[in-house]
């Protein structure tokens, strides 16, 4: 099919009467890898658990669509939308060491996974072992007989991304896969994935506040801020242009690079993005980073600016000071 | 780290148990009790639990009678071994009932919450208000006497204890994330349950099934022992307590016996209990 994979369409979500997700529409192609970036509280796993059916017990959908397969899931039956779960959409969450139920051996826990949704007995065993080939564990058959406690966090955190890939999903929500990890285990996973990516076809909405994975495995950013998405660009282009001054703050707040024979940058001290993030229950007319932006306008505090063909900003670039 | 793997596999819970102190000692004093309880449930023992011989009345412990005979000329080693055997088949079906439904209710209420979860608390908030032997009593003295309901009061009275043990670890397990990433993947209520939930608050509520036997048993005893549990002439150790009362002076042993055997009892499946806790708790590092 042509047509985006998911299509999210003026999301809104609270907890209680609190809105944490105000009105954000975004698609993902089929295979288009997207980063959602923002800061602790600016909404991106709520936007990633809504997407999931998976909000916790006081948080609900309030409005707005959510398309996969041109279908709008939160429209669907439970039973449907559990089947969507694993099979279409998979998700891997922050903490790879908790992930794992203690008392199962890992292969039988991606097996599981794979009957949930129907696959036979010996087929899934042969996915399971195939699987654990691909995220990279040498000797599978041995690692499957391990229990989650004998395995180490990178290793465990592969057996999580196994079990979320062995049903085959064509989405993949990855939600700070690795803030946990060491930072060489890191960038293993990270490229594991996106090897896994490019030969399944997969497309992945990568969820995290660390620009540089951002950049390196993704072609499309969107930016969160206080609910709602501020900037949605290509990566190149919000790295050498950023449109919105929140965005222009992240970026500017980067560490420079090494030169490139190899000796360090200058150290200075990273700028930083003045005041604190906004109280969701309290927001400010207009736009809730006013506030803290170097470029406000009078327009600014009174009202909100949508998110036009990339940015939501009334000022444009070309008047920033 | 992966060494250990190959012999962990050897059944780890009851290695646990046998490198455990207090476990090894329980081990074998509940095996031993258990033996005798078979001994006299076979029949094989040397006297009849019930005969009476008045040639023989209140002798004292002898070759012939270990433990001494009673005011009857009843065999006091054979009454006290077919006794526990008596008050180990009431805890254990007690215990057992008590701990299916218990930790069924509590693992229920623990997972969906809500009212459910309100409604359950409540009422075995209501069970835990009343003093256990009491409730015990007035459940017996309802239903009427003899060993099936003895052990429909007693289990009545547990099975609470067995709701609020299953439930406190089921709401940690709820929220732990390997719980998230199965509804993540797409499980179904039951498997997660079955599959996730409940192996995870097991380790609790088999140590709580240990202590909760030998609470039984004190629980059996002193419902016979106050007359409502097991009927004379079938020998209880609460009732041979009860009966032997008087004759504390004359022939200490009737009583020093079935009371010693109670003790015995309940120490043996205390130590068990604590042996199960140290093998199935993850701090102690053993596995």
């Amino acid at each position: 099919m042509n047509g985006p994979l998911l299509e999210v369409r003026d999301l809104r979500a609270a907890v209680g009467d609190l809105d944490v997700v105000r009105g954000i529409s975004f698609g993902i192609a089929p295979g288009e890898t997207v980063g959602l970036v923002g800061e602790s509280g600016s909404g991106k796993t709520f936007t990633a658990l809504s997407v999931m059916g998976l909000l916790p017990d006081a948080a609900r959908v309030t409005g707005g669509s959510i398309a996969y397969e041109g279908r709008d899931i939160l429209r669907l039956p439970e039973r449907e939308r559990r089947s969507l779960r694993g099979a279409g959409i998979a998700m891997i969450h922050q903490e790879p060491l908790t992930a794992l139920n203690p008392l199962m051996r890992v292969g039988a826990q991606i097996i599981e996974g794979l009957r949930a949704h129907g696959v036979p007995r010996a087929e899934a065993r042969r996915r399971m072992l195939d699987t654990l080939d691909e995220v990279g564990l040498p000797t599978p058959d041995r690692t499957a007989r391990r229990y989650p406690h004998q395995l180490s966090g990178g290793q465990r955190q592969r057996i999580v991304i196994a079990m979320a890939l062995a049903p085959r999903p064509r989405l993949l929500i990855a939600d700070e896969p690795t803030t946990a990890l060491d930072a060489t285990v890191q960038q293993q996973i990270l490229a594991q994935v996106d090897r896994l990516r490019r030969d399944h076809d997969l497309a992945v909405l990568w969820i995290t506040h660390d620009l540089g994975v951002v950049a390196r495995l993704t072609r499309r950013v969107l930016v969160m801020y206080a609910g709602r998405i501020v900037e949605d660009a290509p990566v190149r282009a919000l790295y050498a242009d950023p449109r919105h001054p929140y965005s222009a703050g992240l970026i500017a707040s980067l560490p420079p690079a090494p030169a490139p024979d190899g000796t360090p940058a200058e150290r200075t001290p990273l700028p930083a993005i003045g005041g604190t993030p906004p109280d969701l229950a309290a927001l400010p007319p207009g736009c809730p980073f006013a506030p803290r932006c170097p470029q406000r306008a009078d327009r600014c505090t009174t009202e909100e600016p949508p998110l036009t063909d990339r940015t939501a900003c009334w000022v444009p670039k070309e008047k920033w000071t | 780290m992966t060494t250990q793997a190959p012999r962990a596999r050897h059944d780890p819970l009851t290695r646990g148990v046998w490198h455990d102190r207090n476990g090894r000692a329980g081990t074998i004093l509940t095996a031993a009790l258990l033996l005798a309880c078979l001994t006299a449930a076979a029949g094989l023992l040397p006297y009849d639990p019930l005969a009476q011989d008045p040639t023989t009345r209140l002798r004292a412990p002898s070759a012939a009678h270990w433990f001494g005979t009673d005011q009857f000329g009843r065999d006091v080693l054979a009454r006290t071994l077919t006794g526990i055997a008596a008050s180990l088949r009431v805890a254990a079906v007690a215990v057992a009932c008590a701990a299916l439904i218990g930790s069924f209710l509590g693992v229920l209420a623990g997972y969906v919450r809500g009212r459910l979860d309100a409604v359950v608390s409540r009422l075995a908030d209501i069970l835990f208000a009343f003093p256990a032997i009491l409730l015990a009593l007035a459940i017996v003295a309802a239903l009427g006497q003899g060993w099936f309901n003895t052990a429909v009061a007693i289990a009545v009275v547990y099975t609470p204890i067995f709701l609020r043990v299953a439930r406190g670890p089921t709401l940690s397990v709820r929220e732990a994330e390997y719980v998230k990433a199965a509804k993540v993947l797409g499980y179904g209520p039951a498997r997660i349950l079955l599959r996730h939930v409940v192996p995870n608050v097991s380790a609790p509520v088999v140590v709580q099934t240990t202590l909760a036997l030998s609470w039984a048993i004190l629980t059996e005893s002193g419902l016979s022992f106050l007359g409502l549990g097991t009927q004379p002439p079938q020998p209880s150790l609460g009732l041979m307590v009860s009966e032997a009362r008087n004759l504390l002076t004359e022939a200490w042993w009737t009583l020093a016996f079935p009371a010693a055997l109670i003790v015995v009892a309940v120490v043996a499946l205390n130590l068990l209990g604590d042996g199960l806790r140290a093998a199935l708790d993850p701090r102690e590092g053993t596995r």
